[in-house]
């Protein structure tokens, strides 16, 4: 573990000066939630919810049309996009992207709940290409790569979405057959 | 740099009021993956207070704050199938909050000055002698400190999360959230000392 500068030995102890300490007892007590508040996240929710069962819907048939399906690559100029390769009931997606400079990457989107932590990319032994393999259903999917934990990029290699509420730009990834894609 | 006076944390951790709904966290995770989507509301009645806290003084804006907090509750429902009871819920919960805030960070550092803008406001207030209650020096001393030791900061002091969950939630090691914290406390320590 790591020595706090000019205490060789010393750990950061689990204690606050007086001052600090104070300031945090003194904070303002947390507010109930009103109903407005819960209410306004649970409507949401519940848009959610409504869109994952049309989702599900559309896609029971789906996996015996995609079941012959031609494998499809998509690869901008080498630097970085997801291949797939449909099969029955989710298909194989590879998301590859160069990064040299980077310590570690991961791939972040609607199918991990954005999660950096949830999907780790792997560095190939001969090059800086990054590249991890997951199991996708079909449908539309919005990522985007988060390098050393914190710096996000969209696929240069591949479409943006349009902004979303948050201005945020993504890029696009359509799993299977696009007419019946889950957004 | 050596604290001379340090106090035991203890008993200082703010709880929501909880609903009367009494089931622990996984029996109410239980029932919505089951199911039960309105059980979902229990979760966001207890925890949507300090998400807000959280958020509130990660991004200082109270609409951004709220946005992120929708975000997150929204996605935490749709990944409820990945939470492991071994793990607090709170824990698992603020693990896609602090990615959430900080994105919108990022992104905000990248289209406006809301934060700068804030921190001037604040002190303006400050010097003026009207802009904070005793209860808020907190809020306006962390407003001022690296965004990255505010967080560690808030995690471990304010919404009483142990290392190991710290880890879970920002990515970072243990050691270097110790530091976070250390460094926290000092920034902390000298502008409150200071006034």
């Amino acid at each position: 573990m790591t020595e706090l500068p000019g205490h060789p030995g010393s750990l950061p102890d689990e204690t606050l000066p007086p001052s600090v300490a104070d300031a945090v007892a003194r904070q303002r007590p947390l507010a109930t939630p009103v109903g407005a508040d819960i209410d306004r996240v649970m409507r949401q929710v519940q848009v959610e919810a409504a869109r994952r069962r049309r989702r599900r819907f559309v896609l029971a048939p789906l996996g015996l049309v995609a079941a012959g399906a031609a494998t499809i690559l998509i690869l901008g100029d080498g630097v970085g996009a997801p291949t797939f390769e449909p099969e029955s009931d989710t298909h194989p997606v590879e998301f590859v992207v160069d990064q040299p400079m980077a310590s570690g990457l991961a791939v972040v989107g609607d199918f991990n709940a954005w999660d950096v932590r949830a999907t780790p990319m792997t560095r190939s032994n001969d090059s800086n290409r990054w590249v991890v393999t997951l199991q996708l259903p079909a449908g539309r999917y919005l990522y985007a790569f988060v390098a050393d934990g914190s710096r996000w990029l969209p696929d240069p290699a591949a479409p943006l979405a349009a902004p979303d509420d948050f201005s945020r730009r993504n890029s696009v990834l359509v799993v299977g057959d696009p007419r019946r894609s889950r957004q | 740099m050596r604290l001379s006076h340090v106090v035991p944390v203890v008993g200082r951790i703010e709880r929501a009021s909880e609903p009367a709904d009494r089931d622990s966290d996984s029996a109410v995770v239980r029932r919505v993956r089951a199911g039960d989507l309105d059980a979902y509301a229990i979760l966001v009645g207890r925890y949507h207070a300090r998400c807000l806290r959280f958020a509130m003084r990660s991004l200082g804006e109270h609409a951004d704050a709220e946005d992120a907090v929708q975000v997150t509750f929204v996605r935490a429902w749709g990944a409820l199938d990945r939470y492991r009871e071994e793990s607090r819920f709170i824990s698992w919960l603020f693990a896609i909050l602090v990615n959430e805030c900080r994105t919108v960070a990022a992104r905000r550092r990248r289209h406006s000055r809301h934060l700068e803008l804030d921190t001037e406001a604040a002190d303006v207030a400050a010097e003026s002698g009207d802009g904070f209650e005793d209860g808020e020096r907190l809020s306006w001393a962390l407003a001022r400190i690296e965004p990255i030791l505010r967080e560690a900061f808030m995690l471990r002091h304010v919404e009483g999360l142990s290392y190991e969950e710290m880890q879970l939630s920002t990515g970072a090691g243990a050691s270097a959230l110790r530091m976070r914290v250390k460094r926290a406390c000092d920034a902390l320590r000298a502008m409150l000392e200071d006034r």
